[in-house]
C-alpha cells in the first residue's frame, strides 16, 4: 500500500539519508530502527507529506502522496514526539477537538477508559505526567479510522501496561488489514515484524 | 471498542470554538492587549497638558496607534503555541482545506482583541476628551480596521512562526502593511470630529478588509505548507 523509492534527504547541504527503498503491505508492521540522529523522525515526517524529500518519491497505492494529498491524509494517523495537546484543557476536551466533534464524547471517554485514563480524563493536561500525556495522545489510535499508522517512538515514556495496551491495539489493527510503520528502540513482543535498520541508508 | 465513525471535516467552526475555549482558560493573556491599550491611553492626559482642545486634536491618531500596538503584541500568539506543541503539524496533516481552520483562528483572534477594543473604545475617547460625534465612527473604524489587522497579521505571523521566537522580525514586516489602516482609521475619526463626511475613509477600510479576507487565509495556508518543513 505504501512504497518509498530512492528517497534522499539533506539538511544544510549534509545528506541525512539516501537511497531509501522500502514497501509496506496491508496488515504489515514495519519497525524502523537506527541510532539517534539517523533520520527516523525525518523519514516519518516525509511519509506524512509534511516534508518533501530532495530526491525520490513516496507512493500510496501506486499514486504519489502529494498528487492526491487529501485522499492520502484521510488514510493516515500520525503521532509524533510533539503530542499536540493543549496543557490548559482536559484530555477529554483535547481528544474531542482532535476527533472534531463533541457529539461523540462518550466514545472518546470509552477509548480513554481502555487506555486506563478514566481517572484523569477531566483534569487539565498540565497536571498529568509525561507517560499519561503520551497515553492521551495515543488514545487517538482508538478513535482513528485510518489504515496507515505512522508512530514515532510510541513507547517512549510509557510503562509496561501502556506498552502492552498499544501492542494489543497494533495487533488488532494489523488483523483488520491495517498497516503500521513505527520507530522504536525497544523490541516488540509481536510476531511478524519486519525490521529495517536505517543505518544502511545513512552517510 | 468503539468502532466510531469520526467526522474528520474539521472546519471553520471547530477551530473558532477551540480558540475561544483556549482563551477562556488563559484569561489573563487574552485580556492583556485590551488592558495594554487602556494603560497607554490613560497616560496621555498625565503626560500632556490638561488642555482639552489639544488632547482632542491628537485623540484620533492616538486611539489608532494604541489599537495597532495592542493588535501587534497579540498577533504572534496566533500560531506560536500551536507550533510549539505540535497542533499546527496535526492541522497541516488533517484531510481538509487549510483555509477553513486558519480563518477560524483569525476570526477568533478578532473576536478576542478587535471586538473588545472597539466596544470599550468610548471609554478611551472619554479619557482623551474626544468630541461626542467621533464615537460612532471610531467604533466602526476599529471594528473594520482590527479585522484587517488580524488577517494581515496572521500572514506575517505564519512567516515568522518557524523561526522560533521571531522577535523583532514580526513588527518590522507588519508595520508597513498596517500603515493604510492607521491612515484611514484616524482619518475617519478626524473627519467626523471636524463635521466632514466620514463615510469615504471608512469605505476604503472596508475595501481593504474585503481584499484581506479574500487573500490572507489562502496566503497563510500556502506559507504554512511551504515553511513548516523543518
Amino acid at each position: 500500500m505504501l512504497q518509498a523509492e530512492d528517497l534522499m534527504f539533506e539538511r544544510n547541504g549534509c545528506t541525512i539519508f539516501s537511497g531509501v527503498n522500502f514497501h509496506l503491505n496491508e496488515g504489515e508492521l514495519l519497525l524502523l530502527q537506527g541510532i539517534n540522529g539517523c533520520g527516523k523522525s525525518t523519514l516519518l515526517r516525509i511519509l506524512t507529506s509534511l516534508m518533501r524529500p530532495h530526491q525520490g518519491f513516496v507512493n500510496s497505492y501506486g499514486e504519489n502522496i502529494h498528487t492526491n494529498r487529501y485522499e492520502y491524509l484521510r488514510n493516515i494517523t500520525f503521532i509524533g514526539h510533539q503530542l499536540a495537546l493543549k496543557s490548559a484543557l482536559s484530555p477529554l476536551d483535547n481528544l474531542c477537538w482532535a476527533a472534531s466533534s463533541s457529539k461523540e464524547r462518550q466514545y472518546v471517554f470509552q477509548a480513554m477508559d481502555e487506555m486506563g485514563l478514566s481517572a484523569v480524563s477531566r483534569l487539565p493536561c498540565y497536571r498529568l505526567s509525561a507517560g499519561q500525556l503520551k497515553r492521551v495522545a495515543l488514545t487517538r489510535l482508538f478513535l482513528s479510522n485510518a489504515k496507515l499508522w505512522l508512530l514515532d517512538e510510541p513507547f517512549a515514556a510509557l510503562d509496561f501496561s501502556g506498552v502492552s495496551i498499544i501492542e494489543k491495539l497494533i495487533e488488532r489493527h494489523l488483523s483488520q488489514n491495517g498497516s503500521v510503520l513505527m520507530t522504536s528502540h525497544q523490541d516488540l513482543s509481536l510476531l511478524n515484524i519486519r525490521k529495517i535498520d536505517m543505518s544502511i541508508w545513512c552517510r | 471498542m468503539c468502532s466510531v465513525k469520526i467526522r474528520r471535516d474539521i472546519g471553520f467552526y471547530v477551530y473558532f470554538r477551540r480558540e475561544l475555549a483556549l482563551a477562556r482558560s488563559a484569561f489573563g493573556a487574552t485580556t492583556a492587549p485590551v488592558l495594554f491599550m487602556f494603560m497607554g491611553v490613560s497616560l496621555i492626559p498625565l503626560a500632556l497638558s490638561s488642555d482639552t482642545a489639544s488632547q482632542s486634536s491628537i485623540a484620533p491618531g492616538f486611539v489608532w496607534i494604541m489599537v495597532l500596538l495592542a493588535s501587534l503584541m497579540s498577533i504572534e500568539r496566533i500560531f506560536t503555541f500551536d507550533y510549539d506543541d505540535g497542533s499546527l503539524e496535526q492541522m497541516l496533516i488533517s484531510p481538509q482545506l487549510l483555509v477553513q481552520p486558519i480563518f477560524g483562528k483569525v476570526a477568533a483572534h478578532w473576536v478576542l482583541t478587535g471586538l473588545p477594543m472597539s466596544l470599550s473604545s468610548p471609554m478611551m475617547a472619554l479619557v482623551l476628551s474626544l468630541p461626542a460625534e467621533g464615537y460612532l465612527p471610531m467604533m466602526l473604524s476599529i471594528i473594520i480596521g482590527s479585522a484587517y489587522l488580524s488577517l494581515v497579521g496572521s500572514v506575517c505571523a505564519s512567516l515568522t512562526v518557524s523561526l522560533g521566537r521571531g522577535g523583532f522580525l514580526l513588527p518590522i514586516t507588519l508595520i508597513p502593511l498596517y500603515m493604510p489602516i492607521i491612515i484611514f482609521g484616524s482619518a475617519t475619526i478626524d473627519f467626523a470630529v471636524n463635521s466632514m463626511d466620514w463615510s469615504f475613509p471608512l469605505a476604503v477600510m472596508g475595501f481593504l478588509l474585503c481584499l484581506a479576507i479574500a487573500i490572507c487565509p489562502i496566503a497563510v495556508a500556502a506559507i504554512l505548507r511551504s515553511t513548516l518543513l523543518f
